[in-house]
């Protein structure tokens, strides 16, 4: 028995050893490749679709093309310069004729005479928030989202414009405090082609205060101040941390008068399994936002009033309704260069639900997607309303 | 005869206590040659393998501040294109991962892995002395990575901080020289995660350090990663640079 063991650990060992040198031997061949940073990078995005809408007609064709450009070069010593844009046309079968939407996302110069030191000017996308769907602290997302391409969060988190503003920051071993003043440029979004939209993005003098600071135990917390020209300030407070090795926690909470005491929070965690799949659980909560009874009321009233609230809720990147939640996978690599996403949005007051789904694969420079969004509900529910009930689509983005 | 007893008891454990001592200088000693001792930068090209066939490539710029023993971490993509100005920090346990596009810095677990088989703590600079209790568990003749007999001290180490990516390693070190050769990582259950392998040594910064290392995963032993480094430099790290307010204002010259 003694030697059987010994000869089957021999073996093993033996196989293990054949295993490493096969594993040398390829890494013998591996050729070196010369890789350069650059200063400028952009993508070409084409989309083709279907789309079921909910009034059960037949299905509709979608098409959608999209130029993205991000440029951030060093002109003299200290001094740096940002330009984003992107350019979206998209054609929808039963919307008429192809939309042209040009967001210019950020163009600022950037003075930094030390490492600890840095003022900013310009149109700048900043954000706040720790949490992944719904973040009240990202005070500056009013008006940010100008063309909508997907309801996935790194997509409203990417395609969206920042804000004209004046931007001073000071760092310190473990925090940081920054300040920003936002001045009103104009009184209206416009939905010109080619605008840059300073009604958007500017619509009103602002200003935002904000304390970053490491805590002891892997605690981050934010305390955030941010205040405009016609309303009561906002608080802001951000926290995140480690429950352990496989999970982050996180929370954000906003509380302001408007002109009662009013309380936005979002709070969740994500979980990593040991094979890379990650789970994230949200709850989300608006206080600004309808209640049930409110909501039923507005669903029964004008469907103008219906429809114009909903517009201001969109513009505001805020909830329908008080109480959502959110469940977000990603597992990046099931096979090697797939990548697999999935969303689930759930309405608490209304109980309309909208999926989202993509498998991705990864060439050099170019991505082939599959999407398929799901949104189900009443007829006038926060995912039942949306014109399409189901849609698909391929997508196609190259890098330069 | 009580007297004698002491006095032997008294050797034991001083011998004891010697071999662990002896242990960790090892191990410390292969950690300065694995590390720089001060703020540097470098390259690291990650090639991935899988059954023969080239499944992903990375490369990424490493800038690493050494803070108590330890390393602070901050991490570019540099390559693929879709990654490129992707930011990792690492600080301890405290991960934020930033990305230029969307202007996001998220927090991440330590188990949230952003490459393929090589965690997040594969590619950072760490001292293992910091971490692990090194026991002395013989010597050995091994195969090193250029398939050259090599005699070594073979270290077991066991975690003593709850903040490392592995529980228990098997380390061999050249005697001669005590620069590392192989490794094996555990998990706490003791299913091997991954084999190791340095090998390519090359005098940069004043050190002989090993340029590449061979990684090989101990379930699927054809899941292959080269981790190849180039460029080191000796680089100012700025204190302001390692932490999350500052990820989108990062930008090398």
């Amino acid at each position: 028995m003694h030697k059987l063991c010994c000869l089957l650990l021999g073996l093993i060992g033996h196989a293990a050893l054949a295993n490493d040198i096969d594993a040398l031997v390829l890494a013998d061949l591996t050729q070196e490749e010369q890789v350069k940073s650059s200063d400028m990078a952009w993508f070409v995005e084409g989309a083709l679709g279907q789309a079921r809408l909910q009034n059960g007609s037949s299905e509709q064709a979608t098409q959608r093309l999209s130029l993205d450009l991000r440029l951030d070069k060093s002109v003299v010593a200290d001094w740096r310069v940002v330009l984003t844009d992107r350019l979206d046309l998209a054609w929808q079968g039963w919307q008429g004729p192809v939309s042209k939407i040009n967001t210019l996302k950020e163009a600022y110069l950037s003075w930094q005479p030390q490492p600890d030191l840095a003022v900013d000017l310009g149109r700048i996308n900043t954000r706040y928030g720790v949490a992944q769907g719904y973040n009240p602290s990202d005070f500056f997302r009013n008006g940010a989202l100008r063309s909508v391409v997907s309801v996935a969060p790194a997509s409203l988190r990417e395609n969206r414009q920042g804000a004209v503003m004046l931007r001073g920051q000071k760092l310190w071993s473990g925090g940081a405090i920054t300040t920003i003043l936002a001045p009103k440029l104009a009184e209206q979004a416009s939905h010109q082609s080619f605008s840059p939209d300073w009604g958007a993005s500017n619509p009103q003098t602002r200003y935002l205060l904000a304390l970053s600071q490491q805590g002891p135990a892997s605690l981050a917390g934010q305390v955030l101040l941010f205040g405009d020209a016609d309303a009561e300030p906002q608080f802001g407070f951000n926290l995140s941390g480690l429950l352990n090795d496989a999970t982050v926690l996180y929370s954000e909470l906003t509380v302001g008068k408007e002109p009662a005491l009013t309380y936005r929070m979002s709070s969740g965690f994500t979980w990593t399994f040991a094979y890379k799949l990650s789970l994230s659980l949200e709850y989300q909560y608006d206080g600004g936002a309808k209640s049930a009874a409110e909501w039923q009321a507005l669903q029964q009233g004008p469907i103008s009033d219906y429809w114009r609230y909903r517009g201001e809720v969109q513009s505001r990147q805020a909830l329908n309704t008080q109480r959502a939640t959110m469940l977000y996978a990603s597992w990046p690599d099931l096979l090697p260069s797939l990548e697999l996403a999935a969303l689930w949005r759930h309405d608490l007051i209304d109980s309309s639900d909208m999926a989202w789904f993509e498998a991705r694969y990864h060439f050099k420079a170019l991505d082939l997607a599959a999407q398929w969004q799901i949104n189900r509900g009443d007829p006038l529910s926060v995912y039942g309303a949306l014109p399409q009930r189901q849609s698909g689509m391929l997508l196609a983005k190259y890098y330069f | 005869m009580k007297k004698i007893l002491v006095l032997i008891l008294g050797l034991v454990l001083h011998s004891a206590s010697f071999a662990a001592l002896d242990a960790q200088a090892l191990l410390a000693a292969s950690d300065t040659i694995r590390n720089p001792n001060k703020s540097f930068a470098l390259t690291t090209h990650l090639i991935e393998y899988r059954k023969g066939k080239e499944t992903d490539r990375n490369t990424l710029a490493i800038y690493s501040r050494p803070d108590g023993g330890r390393y602070r971490n901050l991490i570019r993509f540099v390559a693929p294109i879709r990654d490129a100005g992707k930011l990792l920090l690492k600080d301890g346990n405290d991960l934020w991962f930033y990305d230029a596009s969307s202007k996001a810095s998220v927090r991440i677990s330590p188990q949230q892995r952003l490459l393929g088989q090589a965690s997040n703590g594969d590619v950072v600079t760490v001292n293992l002395a910091q971490d692990y209790r090194a026991e002395l568990a013989g010597e050995e003749d091994i195969q090193d990575g250029e398939r050259k007999n090599r005699h070594c001290y073979k270290l077991a180490l066991k975690a003593s901080s709850e903040d490392v990516t592995y529980h228990r390693i098997e380390m061999w070190l050249d005697i001669s020289s005590k620069q590392p050769v192989k490794s094996l990582f555990y998990t706490e259950s003791g299913r091997l995660l991954k084999t190791a392998y340095f090998r390519h040594y090359q005098m940069q910064l004043g050190v002989e350090r090993p340029s590449e290392t061979v990684i090989i995963d101990g379930l699927d032993p054809s899941w292959v990663t080269v981790m190849r480094n180039s460029d080191f430099a000796w680089r100012d790290v700025p204190e302001s640079w390692l932490q999350r307010d500052y990820l989108p204002r990062f930008k090398p010259e």
